[in-house]
């Protein structure tokens, strides 16, 4: 037994070993890839500010902010997420649990099967619901689709940028058109409806 | 192998003295197994080769059209119709073939027979570029251009607006603030959401937490998964899992299949909402609690429901799991009608409308009350 243990240590020290060392090789390939990020950023910051890649050069900070941003909504999103899921999987467990509880000792018949089948989806179905109802749930869930807008509002302000830089309409030069028809439409609208009440009145019909 | 052929290969071969008590027990067990095999084969069959699945057939014909709305015309069932019109205003979630999903349980077809003249505004399906589209076009515009169509097709001053559940406080909307220009008769509600914090529902409580000025601006219109995310929360497992089940067990009838198919191309045909008219439902209804107040604005607007004094029907369903009815009941408190009349029943949201119950129960009690009011 002896012997065995020792082995077992010896070879968890050198697992061990192995792990730092891999570790060690991740953080550094890991450091690396961002200073050459950085440094690519840094390159395309030094473009020339006048000419066809003023905007490149002058968006380029900007894009670095908002990938940084785009990060810390990912983490956020991820502790949300993991969050959520432990609520879901401590939900599920109790309801299993609940629903052990609750099944025969013997199934002799169909009916048992029956029986034991809306017991189980009763018990689930309070479990589930009882978490839904939940504020704290339902606030964790807020926040998780919170953090997801954001990520895509990230997205987008990248991409605006870059359209931005092809001298191609964006999103917000789409959003500005859609409100301005929004708005002669309702204008267009309501004339018509003027009209129709001048129309009534000269003509002393009812509106109909 | 089949369930006989495998039963006679093995019923020759007794090797125990209680073997004919085992075999009758093995024999029932098999032929049950044998049976759920077939009936699950079944419904795999049935739900891949579903098709096209038919709704809405009451016939009807479009009126009048805008990049928002169809207007449908119900082709009348009786020879002599009451002459006030009903003007049907469904909601902008999922589609309006709920109120006539079947011959038999069909909400349209109902008043038709008992002499009603139907009009409905059946929602178009929002695009990004229609993002903008708020409560005051749906109400001041789109809703008031079908009303005064109505009132012009049919040579009246006023009709009876009867609205579904968001459909509903559209319709309550609708008629506070154009009081003054007396085009309702009567206002029919079924399941309005009115008071949100009496709503104690799952939907309600989401709503409450929901970033919807976010939702706005990253994603613009609300989209259909949004939707159906929020569906699968909704008695999860009494419904979103039992009815499979039901399925399974039912699959040999076909009037039970033809209407669990119509029921699921139903609930998994849901347009998004436009989003500036879904930022104001959430943030002044759901979080604000602005309408039963009297504080919700449309267009610089208040919305006073206290105006309200026309004849008011409010129907809501006991177990609603979609809109609380308490939060419903309260519309009758706000108003100041002297005529107004709460029903309630026993049953679901989707059941009020379309099911055996409501043909039976419900439609009889709200043709009456609107015919006592009508022309």
């Amino acid at each position: 037994m002896v012997i065995e243990d020792e082995v077992t240590s010896n070879s968890d020290i050198s697992n061990d070993n192995a792990n730092a060392v891999h570790d060690n090789i991740e953080s550094r390939f890991i450091q690396e890839q961002i200073a050459k990020v950085f440094s690519i950023w840094s390159d395309i910051s030094k473009l020339p500010t006048v000419g066809p890649s003023f905007a490149y050069s002058q968006n380029s900070r900007s894009d670095l902010k908002e990938l940084v941003e785009f990060g810390k909504s990912f983490l956020e999103l991820q502790i949300h997420l993991s969050e959520y899921c432990m609520q879901i999987n401590n939900t599920y467990v109790q309801a299993l649990a609940k629903a052990s509880e609750k099944a025969p000792k013997q199934y002799n018949s169909r009916e048992d099967f029956e029986k034991y089948r809306k017991v189980a989806i009763d018990v689930f179905e309070d479990a589930f619901t009882g978490l839904y109802d939940s504020k704290e749930f339902a606030s964790l869930y807020g926040l998780l689709q919170s953090n997801q807008f954001d990520l895509l509002m990230h997205l987008q302000k990248l991409n605006e940028n870059n359209l931005k830089a092809l001298n191609l309409p964006t999103r917000s030069d789409m959003d500005d058109m859609s409100k301005d028809i929004h708005e002669l439409k309702k204008t267009v609208h309501d004339l018509i409806r003027k009209i129709e009440v001048l129309k009534i009145n000269e003509s002393g019909n009812l509106p109909y | 192998m089949n369930l006989e052929t495998y039963l006679t290969s093995t019923s020759g071969k007794p090797d125990e003295k209680d073997t004919s008590t085992r075999q009758i027990i093995d024999t029932d067990i098999l032929k049950e197994v044998g049976d759920i095999t077939r009936k699950l084969e079944k419904t795999r069959d049935i739900l891949h080769s579903a098709g096209d699945i038919i709704v809405g057939n009451t016939p009807n014909e479009l009126v009048h059209e805008g990049r928002m709305y169809r207007l449908l015309h119900y082709r009348p069932m009786v020879s002599k119709t009451a002459k006030t019109p009903i003007l049907v205003v469904y909601a902008l979630i999922n589609r309006s073939y709920i109120l006539d999903l079947q011959p038999d349980k069909s909400w349209i077809r109902n008043l038709l027979s008992q002499g009603f003249d139907i009009y409905l505004i059946d929602w178009k399906t929002p695009t990004q570029l229609d993002k903008y589209v708020s409560f005051d076009d749906y109400v001041n515009n789109y809703i008031d251009t079908c009303v005064d169509f109505v009132r012009r097709k049919s040579s009246v001053d006023k009709i009876t607006l009867h609205g579904y559940c968001m459909g509903a406080t559209m319709s309550v909307i609708y008629s506070t603030l154009h009081l003054h220009c007396d085009k309702v008769r009567n206002l029919a509600t079924i399941a309005p959401v009115i008071d949100s914090d009496k709503d104690t529902t799952v939907l309600a409580n989401f709503s409450r937490y929901l970033e919807a000025n976010k939702l706005f601006n990253s994603l613009g219109n609300l989209p259909s998964e949004q939707l159906y995310a929020l569906y699968s929360t909704l008695k999860p497992f009494k419904q979103g899992v039992n009815k499979y089940f039901n399925l399974v067990e039912n699959i040999d009838n076909d009037a039970f299949v033809q209407n669990f198919l119509r029921v699921e191309k139903w609930l998994y045909d849901t347009p998004p909402i436009a989003g500036e008219t879904f930022r104001q439902w959430i943030i002044d209804i759901y979080q604000k609690n602005l309408l039963v107040a009297n504080e919700m604005k449309i267009a610089n607007e208040i919305i006073d429901l206290s105006k309200i004094k026309i004849p008011v029907l409010n129907i809501v369903a006991e177990e609603d799991h979609l809109v609380s009815p308490q939060c419903s009941a309260s519309l009758n408190d706000a108003v100041s009608s002297l005529d107004k009349r709460l029903m309630r029943f026993h049953t679901g949201h989707v059941g009020l409308i379309a099911s055996s119950y409501s043909q039976n129960n419900v439609l009889p009690k709200v043709g009456q009350w609107i015919k006592a009011r009508s022309q």
